[in-house]
C-alpha cells in the first residue's frame, strides 16, 4: 500500500499499566477517507490504543506514523488535525451549547464557524441551552460537533453510541456516515458488532491487548465459512441432550440462553435437526435462522461473546 | 415498623459514615460556642496582659520622695508587686539610654503592636500642674482599654494627692461603685454567666440546623435523584418514611444536646437544670418548628441547587438575628423587624426563661404564639404544596 | 493565539462561575447578610444613638441635681431620664429600655448594668467613672495635679468615619470574605472536580495552551470579587451611612491580589485532598474557621494567645487587615503591607503553579 494513502499507522504499539499489558504490540494502519473500527469487548485495550493516538497517553513502545510522519507522541501540532470524542464527555458547568463550541474553537488555529457546526449536528434550537440540560443523544451530538470544530483530517470516536437509545443511535450513525461522505477519516471503537458492521470499511478485532483478526466486515464473516446460523432457546435441553447434539454438530456455540449451530447447507441441516428432536422428544423453542455477523466471528475466534 | 426502622438506620448509617456531617452537626456547634464564650464571656482578664512602656525622667539619687516621678514610679512598682501584676507588664528604659531615644523606640513598638500603651511622665517640680501623655493605638481594642485603665489609675492618684495635700478628706469624696443587676428576680442565681446564656442558643442553633439543613438536604437530594420515587413505588407509605427520618433527627438532636451541655459543663463550669419540664417542652417545640420550617422550604423551593442556597440564606439571619448568640433586643430599624418576626427569637427567650438564666424580654404568650404561627403556617402551606417528588424529576 | 484562548477561556469560566447560584450566594449575598447582622449589632456603639441613662435619686442624695445634669449633658453620648423607684429602673434595664442605672446616694454614685449587654458594658462603665470624676472635681474643688492627655498614634492620614473601630473594620473584613469565597474554591473545582469528571481530559485532547487556561482561570474570578466589593461598599453607605477614605490606587490591585492569595490557599488544600467531595468540604470548613478567627466579626485580641497565633497563619486575617489599612480604617503601613502582601502573593502563585503542573489533565 502506498504510504500516502495511510492516515495513521502504528507498528508494534505497546502500553502497560504495572504488570498489566493493556496493548501488547499491535500494528495496523487506517486508510484515508475510510471508517476504521476497532472492535472488542470491554477491557480489550481499545480505549488505551485510541487515547495514545489522541495524545492523551504516551506509548511504552512501538512506532506511530501520523500522515506519513513518524512521531514520538501525538503533540500539539498533530492535535490541530485531530477531532476527538471521548468515551465520557463532561464539560464545564453552566455553559451554553454555542459558548462551549466557541471556547473549543479558540483552542485551534483553524476552526469552522460555530453556527455551521450547530446546523450540522442539528442543535439549532438548543444552541442557547445549558449543556447539562441536553438529552443523552443531544449531548453526544454536541460532542461530535466539538470534535469537528477544527475541521480535522481524522476523527477518533471512542464508543460514540454507548448508553444511547436506539433512535439516538441511528441518528448518530447517520452523522458518522455523513462524515465519511465529506471525506473524513474516522477511527471508531465499539463493542457493538452491529455498529461495526453497518459503518466500517475495515475492522480490527482486538482482545486482551492483541489484534486477533482484521478485514472488511463482509470478508471477516465470509472467512467464517458458514452461511447460516440456526439459533434456538436452550430451555428444555437437558445436559445429556446438549452433549448428544454436540456430537452431531461440533461447531455448536452455547450461550446462557441460546444454542447456535453454524451450517453451510441450511435446508438439509434444518431437516436433520428437527428429525433428531422428534426422535429424542426434545422441544425446540424460538427457532430462528439468520446470517452470521461479527459477533459470531468474535465467538468463533475467542469462544466468548463480545458482551460477556 | 420494620420499614420505619430501616429508614431510620439508613439515615443514621449514612450520617455516621460521612465525617463531614459529623463535623458540621456535632463538632461545629461546640467550636462556635467556645469562640463566643472566649470572646464575650467576660474572661478577657484571664487572657490579657497590657504591655505598657513608662517613659519617666531619670530618678536621681537625692531626688525628693514627693517628686512626681518618684510618686508615680512607686505606684507602678506597687502595682507590679500586687496581685494585679499579671494584668500588666511594664517596660522602662535602660540606665544608659536617653529618654528621647527610648520614647521613640517604644512608640514604634506601639505602632507595630508590641505595646498597648506608652505613658510619658514629664520632669517637673512639685506643685506644678503635670501633663502626663498617654500614647495609644486607637485601632486596637486592647490599647483603648489600657488607656482607660491607666487613666483611672491616674485619677485614683489625683485623689490620693488631694487627700495627702489636705484638700479633702477621704470621707468627703464621692464614693463610686458599680454592680450588675440581678436578672432573674426569683432565682438564687447570683452571677450572670455568658456560657449559661449561650447554651440554650447553641442548642437551638443545632436544632435549626437539624430541621432546616439536615432534614431539608436529605429530602431534597433523595428527591432530586429519584430515590424517593423509587421508595414510594414500594408499599412504603410517606408517613413511615417521615417517621424514620424523624427518628433519626430526634436521635441526632439528643446527641447534640448531650454534647453541648457536657462540653459547657466541663469547660465553662455551667450549672443548668436542662431536665426541667418547661425546658424539655421548649426543646421539643423548637425541633418541631424547625422541621415544619424545613417542610415549608421544601414546598416552595423545588430545585436541589436552590434548596441548598436558600437554606444557608435563611439559617444565618435566623440564628444571628434570633438572639441565639447575643441579645438583639436593642437592634433598631428594619433589622429589628427581622428579629421580631423571627420564631427563633421567641424560642430562645422562652428557653432561657425556662432555665432561669435570663428573663424573657418577650411575654410567655408571644414566646409560644409566634413560633406556633410559623409552625401552623408552614404545615398548612406544606400540605398544599409539598411533594415528595416534585415535577417528576428523574 | 494565546491571547485568543485566554480571552475565550476567561469568558467561559466567568460565565460558568457567575451563573452558579452558590456563587451568587456565597460571594455576593452572604457578605451582605452578615453586614446587616453585625453592622446592626456594632453600630449600637456609634454616636447615632445616645446611650440611655436612668437616674434614681435616693432620699439621702447629697449631690445636687443640676450639677449632675451639667456633667451628664456635657457628655453628648448620653441621654437621661429620672425614675421614681429602683425596681422600675432595674425592670427597664432588664427589658433593654435603658443602658445603665445611676443611683445617687449619700455622697455616693452607684452604677447598675444589665450583665447580658456584653457588647456595650465596658464602654458604659468607663463613662460612669468619668462622670463621677468630673463631679468630684467640680463639687469638691479638687486640684487636678496630674492631667492626662491622650495621644493617638499618628492615625491614618484620613480621619476614620463615625463609629467604633470594630464597627468600621467589619466592612473591610466582609470584602475580604467576599474575595475568599470567590477565590478559595476555584483550584479545587478545576483541578479536582473537573479532573474527576473528565472535563480536563477532553480539553487536553485539543491543542490547548495550559498557561493561557490557568491565567484565564485566575482572571475568571475577578468579576465576582469586584462585584462583591462594590456591593458591600454601596450597601454600607446606604444602610449604615458609612463611607471610607479608600486609597483606590492600592484598593483595586488588592482586590485582584487578595483573590489570588485565596486561590493559592485553595491550591494548598488540593495538595492534601484527592477527591472533589473531601476537598470542597475541607475548603468550606477552613473558610468557616477562618471567618471566626480572622477578626472579621469579633475582635481577635480578646482571644487567648494561642488562638491569636493561629489567626496569624490564616490568610483571611491578612486580607482583612490589609483592606482595613487600604480603606482608611486603620493606619496604613505601606512597607509592611507591601512585604506581607508580596510574600503571600508569591507563595500563592507558586502553589497555583505547582498544582497546575502537577495535576494530570489526562487521568480519569
Amino acid at each position: 500500500m502506498a504510504e500516502n494513502t495511510k492516515a495513521v499507522e502504528i507498528i508494534d504499539l505497546e502500553k502497560s499499566y504495572g504488570s498489566l499489558k493493556a496493548v501488547a504490540g499491535i500494528s495496523f494502519y487506517v486508510k484515508k477517507g475510510q471508517i476504521f473500527t476497532l472492535l472488542g469487548p470491554n477491557g480489550a485495550g481499545k480505549t488505551t490504543t485510541i487515547e495514545i493516538l489522541e495524545g492523551l497517553k504516551e506509548k511504552d513502545g512501538g512506532e506511530i506514523k501520523f500522515f506519513g510522519e513518524t512521531v514520538a507522541k501525538i503533540s500539539k501540532k498533530e492535535k490541530e488535525e485531530i477531532g476527538v470524542l471521548l468515551q465520557k464527555n463532561n464539560y464545564i458547568e453552566k455553559i451554553k451549547v454555542k459558548e462551549i463550541l466557541k471556547m473549543f474553537s479558540s483552542f485551534y488555529k483553524n476552526s469552522l464557524s460555530t453556527s455551521d457546526i450547530i446546523k450540522k449536528i442539528s442543535l439549532e434550537d438548543k444552541k442557547d441551552s445549558f449543556v447539562e440540560n441536553l438529552s443523552g443523544g443531544q449531548q453526544q451530538r454536541l460532542s461530535i460537533g466539538l470534535a469537528l470544530i477544527n475541521d480535522p483530517k481524522i476523527l477518533y470516536l471512542d464508543e460514540p453510541t454507548t448508553g444511547l437509545d436506539p433512535q439516538a443511535r441511528r441518528k448518530l450513525w447517520g452523522l458518522i456516515k455523513d462524515l465519511k461522505k465529506a471525506g473524513k477519516t474516522v477511527f471508531l471503537t465499539t463493542h457493538y458488532m452491529e455498529e461495526a458492521e453497518r459503518l466500517s470499511d475495515y475492522v480490527y478485532i482486538m482482545d486482551q491487548g492483541k489484534i486477533i483478526a482484521d478485514g472488511s466486515p463482509e470478508k471477516l464473516i465470509e472467512d467464517l465459512g458458514k452461511e447460516n446460523v440456526i439459533v434456538f432457546a436452550k430451555t428444555g435441553f437437558t445436559d445429556s441432550a446438549i452433549e448428544e447434539l454436540q456430537e452431531t454438530y461440533p461447531e455448536l456455540k452455547i450461550t446462557e440462553s441460546e444454542i447456535s449451530i453454524y451450517v453451510k447447507d441450511l435446508s438439509s441441516s434444518l431437516t436433520e435437526l428437527i428429525k433428531w428432536a422428534g426422535e429424542k422428544e426434545v422441544e425446540i423453542d424460538n427457532l430462528k435462522i439468520r446470517r452470521p455477523n461479527l459477533e459470531d466471528v468474535f465467538i468463533e475466534l475467542t469462544g466468548k461473546g463480545l458482551r460477556d | 415498623m420494620g420499614a420505619i426502622k430501616s429508614i431510620f438506620l439508613q439515615h443514621l448509617r449514612q450520617h455516621l459514615r460521612d465525617k463531614y456531617s459529623i463535623f458540621w452537626n456535632l463538632i461545629f456547634p461546640l467550636i462556635l460556642m467556645t469562640i463566643l464564650v472566649l470572646i464575650f464571656g467576660g474572661q478577657i482578664e484571664e487572657n490579657v496582659t497590657f504591655r505598657i512602656s513608662i517613659v519617666s525622667p531619670e530618678i536621681e539619687e537625692g531626688m525628693a520622695d514627693n517628686s512626681y516621678p518618684v510618686i508615680i514610679n512607686t505606684v507602678f512598682d506597687s502595682i507590679e508587686d500586687s496581685d494585679e501584676s499579671r494584668w500588666f507588664k511594664f517596660y522602662r528604659k535602660k540606665k544608659n539610654q536617653s529618654r528621647s531615644n527610648f520614647l521613640q523606640e517604644e512608640r514604634k513598638k506601639l505602632e507595630s503592636g508590641e505595646r498597648e500603651l506608652v505613658l510619658v511622665v514629664p520632669e517637673v517640680e512639685w506643685g506644678e500642674k503635670v501633663q502626663l501623655e498617654i500614647y495609644r493605638q486607637p485601632e486596637r481594642q486592647l490599647s483603648l482599654i489600657a488607656a482607660d485603665v491607666i487613666t483611672s489609675i491616674i485619677n485614683e492618684l489625683n485623689r490620693e494627692i488631694n487627700i495627702a495635700e489636705g484638700n479633702i478628706s477621704r470621707d468627703e469624696l464621692i464614693n463610686v461603685s458599680s454592680r450588675e443587676i440581678a436578672i432573674m428576680e426569683s432565682e438564687s442565681r447570683s452571677n450572670f454567666s455568658f456560657a449559661e446564656f449561650l447554651v440554650p442558643g447553641i442548642i437551638l442553633f443545632s436544632f435549626l440546623i437539624s430541621g432546616l439543613e439536615i432534614f431539608v438536604e436529605k429530602i431534597s437530594s433523595m428527591r432530586a435523584r429519584g430515590i424517593l420515587k423509587r421508595y414510594f413505588a414500594t408499599p412504603l407509605r410517606a408517613v413511615e418514611y417521615f417517621s424514620g427520618i424523624l427518628g433519626f433527627i430526634i436521635l441526632l438532636s439528643s446527641t447534640q444536646v448531650v454534647l453541648i451541655y457536657g462540653w459547657a459543663k466541663i469547660f465553662f463550669d455551667i450549672n443548668l437544670a436542662i431536665f426541667r419540664p418547661e425546658f424539655i417542652f421548649y426543646m421539643l417545640f423548637s425541633l418541631i418548628v424547625s422541621i415544619a420550617l424545613g417542610f415549608f422550604l421544601l414546598s416552595i423551593v423545588k430545585n436541589k441547587e436552590s434548596v441548598g442556597v436558600v437554606t444557608q440564606a435563611v439559617i444565618y439571619p435566623m440564628a444571628f438575628l434570633g438572639g441565639m448568640f447575643f441579645e438583639v433586643s436593642n437592634l433598631s430599624g428594619v433589622i429589628s423587624l427581622a428579629a421580631k418576626i423571627n420564631p427563633m427569637y421567641y424560642l430562645v427567650n422562652g428557653m432561657r426563661d425556662a432555665l432561669g438564666i435570663y428573663p424573657s424580654p418577650t411575654s410567655l404568650i408571644l414566646n409560644l404564639f409566634v413560633p406556633a404561627i410559623w409552625m401552623f403556617g408552614s404545615i398548612i402551606i406544606s400540605s398544599y404544596k409539598f411533594s415528595w417528588n416534585p415535577g417528576g424529576e428523574s | 493565539m494565546m491571547l485568543k484562548q485566554y480571552l475565550n477561556n476567561t469568558k467561559i469560566l466567568t460565565l460558568s462561575f457567575l451563573r452558579n447560584k452558590e456563587t451568587i450566594f456565597f460571594v455576593l449575598l452572604l457578605p451582605l447578610i452578615f453586614m446587616l447582622i453585625f453592622g446592626s449589632l456594632y453600630s449600637g456603639d456609634d454616636q447615632s444613638q445616645p446611650d440611655r441613662l436612668l437616674i434614681y435619686y435616693s432620699d439621702q442624695a447629697t449631690i445636687e441635681q443640676d450639677k449632675l445634669e451639667e456633667v451628664i449633658n456635657e457628655n453628648q453620648s448620653l441621654s437621661f431620664q429620672y425614675i421614681s423607684s429602683l425596681e422600675a429602673g432595674e425592670e427597664l434595664l432588664r427589658n433593654y429600655e435603658a443602658e445603665a442605672l445611676l443611683i445617687v446616694g449619700d455622697n455616693s454614685l452607684e452604677f447598675a448594668f444589665n450583665p447580658a449587654r456584653i457588647q456595650d458594658n465596658p464602654a458604659l462603665e468607663q463613662q460612669a467613672y468619668s462622670i463621677a470624676r468630673e463631679i468630684n472635681l467640680r463639687e469638691k474643688n479638687l486640684n487636678e495635679y496630674l492631667e492626662t492627655v491622650i495621644i493617638d498614634t499618628e492615625s491614618s492620614t484620613t480621619a476614620p468615619a463615625a463609629g467604633s473601630t470594630q464597627f468600621l473594620s467589619l466592612f473591610p473584613g466582609l470584602i475580604a470574605l467576599g474575595l475568599a469565597s470567590s477565590g478559595l474554591f476555584v483550584i479545587v473545582e478545576v483541578f479536582i472536580y473537573y479532573k474527576e469528571k473528565g472535563v480536563l481530559k477532553r480539553m487536553a485532547a485539543a491543542p490547548i495552551n495550559k498557561n493561557a487556561f490557568v491565567l484565564a482561570l485566575i482572571t475568571s474570578r475577578m468579576p465576582a470579587s469586584i462585584l462583591s466589593m462594590f456591593l458591600i461598599l454601596i450597601a454600607s453607605r446606604i444602610v449604615f451611612g458609612v463611607s471610607f477614605a479608600i486609597n483606590w490606587l492600592l484598593f483595586i490591585p488588592y482586590i485582584f491580589i487578595g483573590t489570588v492569595i485565596m486561590m493559592g490557599f485553595g491550591a494548598l488544600i488540593t495538595l492534601f485532598f484527592k477527591k472533589a467531595d473531601s476537598a470542597f468540604q475541607a475548603a468550606s470548613i477552613l473558610l468557616t474557621i477562618m471567618i471566626f478567627f480572622s477578626g472579621i466579626y469579633f475582635p481577635i485580641e480578646f482571644l487567648p494567645s494561642y488562638f491569636q497565633s493561629l489567626s496569624r497563619f490564616l490568610p483571611l486575617t491578612h486580607l482583612a487587615r490589609a483592606l482595613q489599612q487600604i480603606m482608611g480604617v486603620s493606619q496604613l503601613k505601606l512597607f509592611n503591607l507591601a512585604l506581607e502582601t508580596g510574600g503571600l502573593l508569591i507563595v500563592s502563585i507558586i502553589l497555583i503553579i505547582i498544582v497546575a503542573k502537577k495535576s494530570s489533565w489526562t487521568a480519569k
